[in-house]
């Protein structure tokens, strides 16, 4: 593998690019090789990926905002604010930029509120990106929705192509319990406990991206079905279903849902993407350029030793420089495709 | 450990972490073994490097207190890629009351000073000879171990052992650091130095 910094990006970035058009791909979005994953795709924290690292792929982006056209009622806008600020994803402006856009569109009140959370960038950028990190040029006129949030963009024009989610398909499980269960944290629970033999309301909460008073309070009304049970463990209560029916009929009975946190996974790339642009920017000499590497990919490393989800998978190491990079890219490919 | 072409690196490094931090620049006087082999005085290895003292922006010597926060994280940050104890770079010769920046350096030390700039964030200034034989000479005393040896690989002149007794005395006026100094030279063989103090 190569050592150096750009050839690195080089390679990450058509790995992350051949990512979204997969995850999207496999949510709705027409014309790209669907993508299948181990696990449910998560729509919130890919929704903020794609605020970030997406601005490689105009093309992309805007298939995006085609499928949020016609999916984006299943999307948990309270959740998507509580992903973006608990895992500190940059893209917060231009979340509000596609919020402000979906709102004009009339397409349900909760992307007003979103519209307005984060400030617009100054002085204005370009949305997109080349291949090599310099700013698209936007030659003709500026959408004006994305200009009011501080990005230049052509306009807008849908291709209409996207399709409603694929429910059938496992990748789409946590749209399809939207579905059925409404937009809240029902969802996020069902698919907890579909995915884990039983669970408390504190690990539950914190996978989720939820408090643990909501999560708490409807894994009690839950149970007041009596599909789900609970035992008490030392302090606390463990919850699961209280037997395969409801998981039969939720994924099918031979199907082994699986778990992954992807607001983990997808904001370590999206740290990886932006801050190994930043550190090949600042042309560093050797030892301070491995240095900031480290610096970069300890804290991940750290995130990932603790991630259940993870431990069969052979970590990097942060000390290795460049190489620690291909390892953090080799993973990251492991985890997103399909065993 | 630290030889002087390990030592020449992490220094390296840790003018480069200072200037990724935007760090305040800072100027470091350095004694003990890090400054006895990046003069060449001794070819020996070292576990760490002592910061004695800052040089101000006016060149004027001042105490290592507090440490800033800014060089502990450079400090710290260096140590992980070089993996070095977390204590590599410190000011344990002029921490508190009875450090030696508090009681005292050698008299004119900082027109001594052997200086070598990494960047515009790190400079770093080691003591020479003449300072390490005062600063060896008290360590001698107090606590002795390799300090008697690096103090004897010097071979102090009567004169500059002579000068280094009187500085010591300074910092301790009782008659039995007087006895302790002139058993170790009469031990090293400065019998006429040791009658004479």
């Amino acid at each position: 593998m190569e050592q150096s910094l750009s050839a690195f990006r080089r390679v990450f970035r058509e790995s992350l690019a051949q990512f979204l058009w997969r995850s999207w791909s496999a949510l709705g979005v027409a014309g790209h090789e669907r993508g299948t994953f181990r696990g449910a795709l998560d729509p919130e924290a890919l929704l903020a990926f794609t605020c970030s690292v997406g601005r490689m792929d105009a093309r992309l982006f805007d298939e995006m905002l085609d499928w949020l056209a016609v999916n984006g009622r299943f999307m948990n806008v309270q959740r998507l604010r509580n992903v973006m600020r608990s895992f500190q994803f940059r893209g917060g402006p231009v979340l509000s930029a596609v919020a402000a856009w979906l709102a004009g569109k009339g397409k349900n009140l909760k992307w007003k509120q979103l519209a307005d959370s984060w400030p617009a960038v100054t002085p204005p950028e370009s949305l997109f990106l080349l291949e090599d990190d310099r700013p698209l040029p936007v030659v003709s006129e500026c959408d004006p929705v994305f200009q009011r949030h501080g990005f230049l963009r052509n306009p807008i024009a849908r291709r209409g192509l996207s399709l409603p989610f694929r429910s059938s398909e496992p990748v789409c499980l946590i749209l399809r319990l939207r579905a059925l269960f409404g937009v809240s944290a029902r969802c996020e629970i069902m698919h907890y406990l579909l995915t884990h033999p039983a669970a408390h309301a504190h690990a539950i909460a914190r996978e989720t991206c939820y408090f643990q008073k909501t999560i708490h309070d409807t894994l009690n009304e839950l149970a007041c079905s009596g599909l789900l049970v609970s035992v008490r463990n030392g302090r606390q209560r463990l919850y699961r279903f209280r037997d395969n029916a409801l998981p039969e009929a939720l994924i099918g009975r031979n199907e082994q849902a699986e778990w992954l946190h992807w607001p983990t996974l997808l904001a370590a790339a999206e740290r990886v993407w932006w801050t190994t642009a930043e550190i090949a920017a600042a042309e560093l000499e050797p030892a301070l350029e491995a240095s900031e590497i480290a610096l970069l990919l300890e804290p991940i490393r750290r995130q990932f030793l603790e991630a259940d989800w993870l431990s069969q998978k052979r970590l990097f190491d942060p000390r290795d420089g460049i190489s620690a990079l291909w390892g953090f890219a080799s993973l990251f490919d492991e985890v997103t495709r399909q065993d | 450990m630290f030889n002087d072409m390990k030592l020449d690196e992490v220094l390296g490094l840790l003018e480069g972490r200072l200037r990724r931090n935007r760090a305040k620049p800072v100027r470091l006087v350095i004694c003990g073994g890090a400054a006895l082999i990046a003069t060449g005085l001794l070819v020996r290895t070292t576990r760490d490097v002592d910061v004695v003292a800052f040089l101000d922006c006016a060149g004027q010597l001042i105490p290592p207190v507090p440490w800033p926060e800014d060089l502990a994280q450079a400090a710290s940050e260096t140590a992980a890629h070089f993996d070095l104890p977390g204590d590599w770079l410190n000011n344990r010769p002029s921490r508190g009351e009875g450090g030696l920046a508090q009681l005292g350096l050698p008299e004119g030390i900082e027109t001594r000073l052997h200086r070598i700039r990494y960047g515009a964030h790190l400079e770093v200034n080691y003591i020479d000879r003449l300072d390490q034989i005062h600063l060896k000479l008290y360590a001698a005393i107090d606590r002795g171990g390799y300090h008697v040896n690096d103090l004897a690989a010097l071979a102090p002149t009567e004169e500059e052992l002579e000068q280094a007794v009187r500085w010591a005395c300074t910092h301790d006026v009782s008659q039995a650091f007087r006895e302790s100094v002139r058993a170790l030279l009469e031990r090293l063989g400065y019998g006429t130095v040791a009658q004479r103090v």
